[in-house]
This record gives C-alpha cells, structure tokens and sequence, in this order.
C-alpha cells in the first residue's frame, strides 16, 4: 500500500509539470508586447513606451527554454539586478478584471467557491450514492422508478435554466433565499471591520469563527439555491452510475452466495456488494470535480457569487489572459489532486490495485 | 429490511425540518431587508474606479465620490441654482468674471476630525490642476484656470513653466489663493460656466494633511525647484491606484468610507457624526448607504421587487416592461436627460510590438486592424453607414430616446437641430443604415476605388469592439453593428474576401476607462454625462486635444493623427488640431452669443463631415426606485445624475425611506436647461409634488 502511495505521489509533480508546460506553451505563442501588458500591469502598467525595454528586461523575446525557466522559477534581471519571482514564487502576473495580481485574486475567490462546493459535494456524494444504492436495491420499485425519472429529467436541464427558474420560483415568485452571498444586514456586519474579522472569506466559516449566528444562517441560506443548482446535474449521474454498479454487483455470485449463507441483508449490502460497486462511483465522483468547475460559472453568474466561476467567466469575456492563465493551473492542479485522491481511494477500496 | 425503512423514515423527517425550517429562515431574511430603513442600497452594472477626486471622472465613481466628498456650491434640488456648500455664501465675482472669491465655512470637520481651512480648499484645487490625468477632468478646468489646453504638449511632455501660475512665482499671479478665511480663484480667461464647474465630484474638498501623510503631493513649498519636480513627479499618475484617495477617505461630506469590499464588489458608507449639516442617520435619512454592483439584470430587478435594494440601473429601457410589473417598484422612464451616447473610434490604436488581441495582426491582412484603421474618413463613414440609429433606439431604448447627429445634445444652447448626421437620407432622426453606401465607403478606403477596392475591401479585417460589462444598452449597439457587418460581409455582390469581421466583448467598467486611456481599444461605447450645462462640455469633451473623446482614445497619440485638416473642412478650420483647441477655446471663453452660437454650429457640421463617431442617441433617463423611497431628487446637470447625493440638506436633498411606502410621487426636479423633453409625460415639478402615484403607461 505504502509504495502504491508514493509511487502515484511521485506522478504528480511529473503530470503537473507536463501539464503547466502545455498551459506555459500557450502563453508563450503571445506576442511579447501582450506578455507585458498581461503579466507586468499593477500598480504601474507599462506605458506605451517602455513596452520594449520591459520586454528586453524580462526576456520576453527570448527562446521558449529560457522564458519557461523564468516564468518558472523567476530570475534576476541583468539589466536592473533586481529579482523578479516566477510562478513557484506566486507570481501569476496582473488581472485587469480583477484589478489585483492573479494570485491575489485566486486567493480571494477561491474560499467563496470552495464554500459552495463544500455546499454541494457532500449532497451530491451522499445523496447519490445513498439514492444509487436504494434504487438498486429496490430495482423496478416505486423509489427506483422515481430516482430514474428525477436523475435523467435533471440530466436534461442545463444549469443556467434551472439556477433562473429556481431563483424566478424561489426568490422572485416568494421572496425566499436571494442572489448574492448575504443579506443587506449581514452585509453590514461584513462590511463592518469592527464588527467583523475575515478568516477564511467562507461567510459560513467566518460567521462561526466570529459568533455571530444571524450572519451564519443568513450565509447558508445564500447558498441553497446555488448549492441546488450545482448538485442536481451532478447528483443526477452519481444516481445513475452507483444505481448500475450496484445492479451489476448484486448479481455476482458472491452476493448470492453471501445471502445464500444466510446473512442479514444489510450486511450483504453493505459489506459485500457496496464496497465492490464504488470503483466506478470513485471515478466518476472525481469527474465530477470537471462538472462543478463547470457548472460554478453558470451558477456563481447567475446569483451573482463572486467566486472563482465568475471571474473566469469576466476573465475569459474580458480577455484578461493573466487571469484564464491562472485560472486554468489553478484547474489544473485541482485536476491533478483529484486524480491522486481517486487512485489513493482505488486502493483502499480494491486491494487489487495496491497489490497490482 | 427494517433497517432501511427506519433510515429513511429518518431521513424524510429530517428534510422535512430542513426544509420548514430553510423556508422560514429564508422568509425572514428577505423580510428584514424590507424594513431596514436605515439602510440605502443601490444595485448598478457599474463599479467606481477610483474614489479619488483627482482622478475620477465617470459617472460611478461619482455617485458614490458625492457623499463622501462636499464641493464649494452645489444645485438646489433639482434646479439649475447652485447654493453655497463648502463657502459660506455664493462667491463675489468681479466684474471682468476673472476672479472668484469665497468665504470658507466654518466649523467643517473632515471626517477624521480635523478641522477644514481654506487652505484645504485651495490645496484641492491646485491638486486637480497639478495633476491632470489623461483622460481625466482636467480640460474643464486647464483653459480658464491655466490658459492651456492641457499640462503636457502632445508628447507628453509636462509644461513645467505652469508652476509659475500653480504656486504663483515669477510674477505670476497664482491661480488659487488664500486671503484670511476666503479663497480666491483667480481665472486666466473668463469661462462662462466657470461657478458650475465647481460643483462637480472633482472638485471636492480632500484633507491637505490625509493626502501628504499618504505620500501625496506636498502643496506649494515656496522652492519652485522643488515644486517643479513635484509637479512633474504628481503629474498625470499611471493608474488609478497610484493616487493616494484612491480608496482612502479624506473628505468631509455626510458619509463616511467604511469599507470597499473589492472582491465582492461593494462599497459601503456610514453617516459621518460631526456632519456639519448634521448626522444623516439623525436627520431624516440614512446611517448606511450601499453600493453593490449587481451586473445580472435579473438578479437587479429580483432584489428591487425583494426590497434587497432601493434603487436600480434598469440595463436597458428593454428591461422596462419587465419592471413595471414589479411589485414594489416605481419607474419613471422618460426624465429628460443630457446624456448623449456614441461608438468611439481610436485613431491611433496602440499596437506594442506591432499587434495587440484586439486588433489582431495589427496590419490589414485580413487577420486584424493598422493603428490608423480610423483615420481613414471612408472607414468612419462606412461604419456609420453600417449603424442603424433608429433600430438602436428601438431596440436598447424602446424609442425612448432621441436621434441626434452629434454628441451634442438637445436641451443644451447652440444645439443645431438642423444638423443632419452622417447617414440621415433626408432628416435626422431617420437615420437607418445602408449597406450599399458602406460598402462603397469601404472599397474606396486606404486608396481604393469602386471601381478598383482598396485592401479593407479586397483583405478583409478583423478587430474587437468592447462595452462596459452589464451595459445592456451597449451590447446591443454593438450587436446590431456587428449584424450589418455580418451581413455585407455575406453578400456576394460585394466579392469574397477574407471577411469583414468584428467581434465584440464587455470588460468591467473600469477597466474599459483604463484602456481608453491606454488607446488599445480600437472601438469602444462611450457616453457623456453634462459637466455643467453647457455646449462647452459637451463639444471639448469629443472634439478638444486633451479630451477623452474618441479620437483622441488615448491622449499621448495626438501628434500622431496626420490630418486634422480633413476634406471639408472650412477655411477658417483648415489647420492642424490644435486650432480646433483654439476654436473650442473661442466658445467657452467668449461672451458674445453670436460668436458662440457660429464656433459651436461649425463644430457640430465638422463632427459629422468628418464622422468623428458613430452618434447613437440621446436616451432618457429611466429611474427605478423602490416606491417606499422618499424625497428622490433628479438633477439633469448634476453629472452623477443617477442617484446624487443622498443627504445634503442645504441643497435640498435628504433621501429616506419608509417602511411601507407612503405611496406618493416624491420625485423632485425642474431640469433646468432642458428645452427639449424627449418623449413622453415629464415630472416638471419643483419639489415634491406629494401626489398619489398614478398608473405609468404600460404598467398594467
């Protein structure tokens, strides 16, 4: 097990390097003078006419070996002795959408999200598989048939249709929850450095960490619909694998033989066919991280949550190529952990894989 | 099986509490928005750039910049009177309009609790003049207050010897000066508007000593060594956050900064206690005032029918009929405005390197644009040949709007409303496009014939339009644009070629004002709220050499426009750019009507002879309100004109609201200067009428 570990450990800083070279490859492919304007804005953007200095100060019109290194690790300048720190350093360059470094912006958007996936995964992986497993088990049975039919009517919904209908339903048809993360009231309290200390930029988090439980609810509030709205896709697919898995499992002759020899069903269930079933539930939950990245743009756009899905969306629209830039390693690196947590899970699941 | 069973049993009951108990929590808190009446929300599309005096100058800032900050005067209510503020009384001016003296108000406290002299009033000022951003307020100000057009030649090279009338050396009369407890400002030439001008958000009183403990500019030293390369270091800052009020607070107006939540994008204030005018929580209006930018209009109308906020950028007259059946919500769509609203052309697009995304390749290949794409004038002309005013008007503003053929304005003096537009077949406000002249306009631009195209035809290009993000109106400008250039480009007739493309994208707002000064847009949406109310802003803002305008996208780039002498021109006009400066400075500075009323017709006639920009139209002014908000006062000079400011009981303005909503028409406002009201029934009360509030048009 320890070396299965340490073997996929030691995979993950190659596929990332691969991975943050490919992303590097297209911020390369810029012309130099974009490179300037998207990496080196801030506090002093270039002026028009320093743009050929800076490139020559930052090698920008060096080979794609050299400026990889750079952008990499950072480097000292020749021209003004001064370092300036690559990526392993923070350094993602400027966001004119968001007005601050790229780091910097991750950094504040990244909790609010985070926020609504914590929200939202723990419905999803126990709503669907619990639900995946009952209709399995209650194969062709009213419970069945309903999952089936709520699983592929939510597959079939886009989220943006079903985020405005629930907020139009919701919040325009009886004033209930809201768009954005907070009340007005709460928002004065947030907003309010006397009376609020920011840990984590979670308002739920925060709202415990400072003792106020108005702004709690009001912050879990906030995030029913969205969490609604994220889950319900993704909730559906994780019925629909774990449903099948467990069919599939339930006739193997294990089960069978387990049952045969008398044991209480929930033991069969649970013991014998579950653990069996979840190999493909592992995988496709980690899929699922590429859905709620996703679906976060939609939905963070529709209500109105200035989470990392949002910026992208204003990133993207706003050709601020730092901050897609930074967005898509931020991706990217969630891609590579995700994957690890899955191979890890494999093993702990199926003793075939760490053995094999 | 009984395991199962009683799980979800469980499970059932357990939904079911969370259920009761998120629909009753949910209830609540919509609830307590409602009856919050000590706090004013306002949700717009926009963001401040920067709450800098010095440094802002669009209409978002402003509105929030308003209560922070008190100027010397400001209007009454909605009228065109301005009543003292800062001063004490309304300034004695002497007879040749050259000097202004105030009395300073005392007992003023800046909001952390010094006392305001009259030497913060001068330090203001003099701050505004030194530094002089591009794209900033300054070309208000540089021609009476200075003489110039602008503190930099068209290099950008800082006029240092204007230290002399900033700090007063060399015999020069200093501009600004402090005599016991008034400040006099003395002008360089007699500027009509000049006192109106002092009631704009820029010329707010900032705290001499709040700015310098921020590394600000020091003031005038009595070394005009030192204060040279002050100048020049304070000069014209790179980026907004390179001015030190840029989120500080240093004012002393009614409210307070408590906090700019960037990240999440709102800005809020608290009502300053020790207001000389008086707490505004304790005086009829409110202890929290809120800015939220909201860009979704859904979600903006949602929270006005959820009292979640008080008041609403519409995004579109579309939007309309939408909010009408609102519950909760008030409208009044057709205030009289002074806005004018076109599509900007860059004439010297930045290109770094030879190319920037916007403008693809940076050369006509058919894979992007030259940096002189607009200066050509058959490339103007085919663009708005392209627009379709009258659908645009339809379209963003539901035909509440008006055609005009310049950003001038109708409403204002030496308005020609005989002035037809670029593509006005027989009268304006017909202006419909016309593929078959744009086309043609095209084929003959960078020296080719009908007969025999020249590369924009034969090549094709490819470029980026952009607008402010949540500005539905401009969105759809620029999509009808794009439409028509779609639709030449698909007709045959015109031959094949690499295509006529434009795509279009929508930045935040300040980050679109900060390109436009970078000049790396090569079109973008701009609009004009009034200054003062008088042709002189309007006409310097497009047409001057220090202008934000469109061609002049980027202030550093004009010496690089080759030909201000554009065919069809008048003789008197015949010359290079800065004789247009001079013909702009002959309109503000003379007295004579007839004078003026000639400068400002030939300016009108040059706009759209030599089709600076695509005019688009001069909207009304929608203002959407939750009905339980009282006193609302509009003010179509003041050029935060959406909300103003929210509590300034010398001017007449305490905004407040009651819980329930008295149901009455509590909109204030005369609108002065207005001669023209475009469309529809028009408040024209002078106060509040207190009238029950009848039914609009169409909010059945």
């Amino acid at each position: 097990m320890l070396s299965y570990i340490i073997r996929r450990l030691l995979v993950v800083p190659v596929i990332a390097f691969i991975l943050i070279l490919i992303v590097f490859a297209l911020f390369y492919s810029l012309p130099p003078a974009v490179k300037v304007y998207a990496f080196l804005g801030g506090d002093k953007p270039p002026r028009i006419s320093e743009i050929n200095g800076l490139i020559k100060l930052h090698h920008l019109d060096q080979g794609f070996l050299t400026q990889f290194k750079e952008w990499l690790v950072g480097f000292t300048s020749d021209q003004d002795g001064k370092f300036y720190p690559g990526l392993l350093q923070g350094n993602l360059g400027w966001s004119v959408t968001a007005k601050m470094p790229v780091s910097q912006a991750l950094g504040s958007f990244i909790p609010v999200t985070f926020e609504l996936v914590i929200f939202s995964i723990l419905p999803i992986l126990i709503g669907g598989v619990y639900l995946g497993v009952r209709a399995a088990v209650q194969q062709n049975r009213i419970l069945d048939q309903l999952t089936r039919m709520m699983s592929i009517t939510a597959y079939s919904v886009p989220v943006f249709v079903l985020g405005l209908v629930l907020l139009l339903v919701f919040y325009g048809g009886f004033g209930l929850f809201g768009t954005g993360r907070l009340s007005n009231a709460s928002n004065n309290i947030v907003q309010n450095p006397a009376l609020w200390h920011s840990y984590t930029n979670m308002y739920s988090i925060d709202a415990l960490l400072n003792g106020n439980w108005d702004v709690f609810w009001d912050a879990v509030l906030h995030l029913i619909l969205p969490m609604i709205t994220l889950s319900f896709v993704n909730w559906a697919l994780l019925v629909r694998i774990t449903r099948s898995s467990m069919l599939n499992t339930l006739k193997e002759d294990y089960v069978n033989t387990a049952r045969a020899k008398g044991l209480k069903e929930k033991f069969v269930i649970n013991k014998h066919a579950f653990r069996n079933a979840l190999i493909p539930v592992i995988t496709i939950s980690t899929l699922l991280i590429g859905g709620l990245l996703s679906g976060l743009v939609i939905t963070e756009t529709v209500f109105g949550i200035r989470g990392v899905g949002l910026y992208f969306q204003k990133a993207a629209t706003g050709l601020d190529i730092a901050g897609v830039l930074g967005f898509t390693i931020f991706v990217t690196i969630l891609w590579v952990l995700t994957n690890l947590v899955a191979d890890l899970m494999y093993a702990f699941v199926d003793p075939r894989v760490r053995l094999g | 099986m009984w395991w199962f069973r009683s799980k979800s049993k469980i499970v059932i009951v357990l939904l079911a509490l969370t259920f009761v108990w998120a629909m009753a929590g949910a209830g609540s808190a919509a609830a307590k928005d409602q009856t919050d009446v000590t706090t004013f929300v306002y949700d717009t599309f926009g963001e401040q750039q920067s709450l800098d005096p010095v440094w802002l100058f669009d209409t978002s800032s402003s509105a929030v910049a308003q209560n922070m900050y008190d100027a010397l005067v400001f209007y009454k209510g909605g009228t065109g009177d301005l009543v003292p503020i800062v001063a004490s009384a309304l300034p004695t001016i002497s007879a040749d309009n050259l000097t202004f003296t105030f009395s300073i108000r005392s007992g003023i406290k800046f909001h952390n609790g010094d006392t305001l002299t009259p030497a913060d009033v001068q330090y203001s000022l003099l701050r505004l003049l030194v530094t002089d951003r591009d794209g900033g307020s300054g070309f208000i100000f540089n021609g009476a207050l200075l003489g110039v057009s602008g503190t930099r030649d068209s290099s950008g090279k800082l006029n240092t010897d204007l230290i002399d009338i900033v700090c007063g050396y060399n015999g020069k009369q200093q501009v600004v000066t402090v005599d016991s407890n008034n400040v006099v400002i003395h002008l360089v030439t007699a500027f009509g508007p000049m006192l109106q001008t002092l009631a704009t958000t820029e010329t707010g009183i900032v705290s001499k000593k709040v700015v310098v403990d921020k590394g600000g500019w020091p003031g005038c030293t009595g070394d005009r060594t030192a204060d040279v390369a002050n100048f020049t270091k304070y000069n014209n800052p790179p980026n907004q956050a390179n001015t030190e009020l840029f989120d500080v607070d240093a004012g002393s107006g009614p409210y307070s900064l408590q906090n700019w939540d960037k990240a999440n994008r709102i800005t809020t204030l608290k009502a300053f206690a020790d207001y000389w005018q008086g707490d505004a929580s304790k005086n009829g209006s409110f202890s929290t005032v809120v800015y939220k930018t909201v860009e979704d209009d859904t979600a903006r109308i949602l929270e006005l029918q959820n009292g979640a906020t008080d008041f609403i950028d519409p995004g579109t007259n579309a939007n309309l009929p939408k909010i009408y059946s609102t519950a909760g919500s008030r409208t009044l769509p057709t205030l009289p405005s002074l806005v004018s609203q076109v599509i900007c052309f860059n004439f010297d697009i930045q290109l770094p390197g030879g190319s920037n995304v916007l403008a693809g390749s940076g050369k006509l290949d058919g894979n992007g644009i030259p940096h002189d794409f607009f200066q050509d004038l058959h490339i103007r002309k085919a663009f708005n040949f392209l627009f379709d005013q009258s659908l645009a008007i339809q379209r963003a503003y539901v035909g509440l709007a008006q055609a005009t053929a310049t950003p001038h304005v109708a409403g204002l003096n030496f308005y020609n409303a005989d002035q037809v537009g670029v593509n006005a077949s027989a009268s304006i406000p017909n202006n419909g496009a016309d593929l078959n002249k744009a086309a043609d306009e095209l084929k003959q631009a960078f020296g080719g014939t009908i007969a025999a195209p020249g590369p924009a035809w034969t090549s094709g290009f490819v470029f980026t339009a952009s607008y402010n993000s949540g500005n539905k109106n401009r969105q759809i400008w620029l999509n009808l644009l794009q439409a028509n250039l779609q639709a030449l480009n698909d007709q045959g007739k015109y031959g094949r070629h690499g295509g006529l493309n434009m795509s279009v994208r929508n930045v935040p707002f300040a980050q679109l004002l900060n390109e436009i000064v970078d000049g790396t847009l090569p079109i973008h949406t701009c609009g004009w709220a009034p200054d003062y109310t008088d042709a002189a802003d309007y006409l310097l803002q497009w047409m001057g050499s220090r202008a934000v305008g469109s061609a002049y996208s980027g202030t550093d780039n004009i010496d690089k426009l080759p030909a201000w002498s554009f065919p069809g021109a008048t003789e008197t006009l015949h010359k290079p750019y800065n004789n247009w400066d001079e013909l702009l400075m002959l309109g503000q500075s003379s007295a004579a009507q007839d004078v003026r009323q000639d400068v400002y017709y030939t300016l009108q006639k040059l706009y759209v002879d030599n089709a600076l920009e695509i005019t688009v139209a001069q909207p009304t002014q929608p203002e959407v309100m939750a009905h339980w908000l009282n006193n609302f006062t509009y003010n179509v000079a003041d050029n935060g004109s959406t909300i103003g400011p929210v509590f300034n009981p010398a001017s007449e303005r305490i905004l407040s609201k009651v819980a329930e909503g008295d149901g009455k028409d509590n909109v204030c406002g005369s609108f002065p200067g207005v001669a023209s009201v475009v469309g529809g029934a028009t408040p024209a009360a002078t106060s509040c009428t207190g009238a029950a509030i009848s039914p609009i048009p169409g909010n059945q």
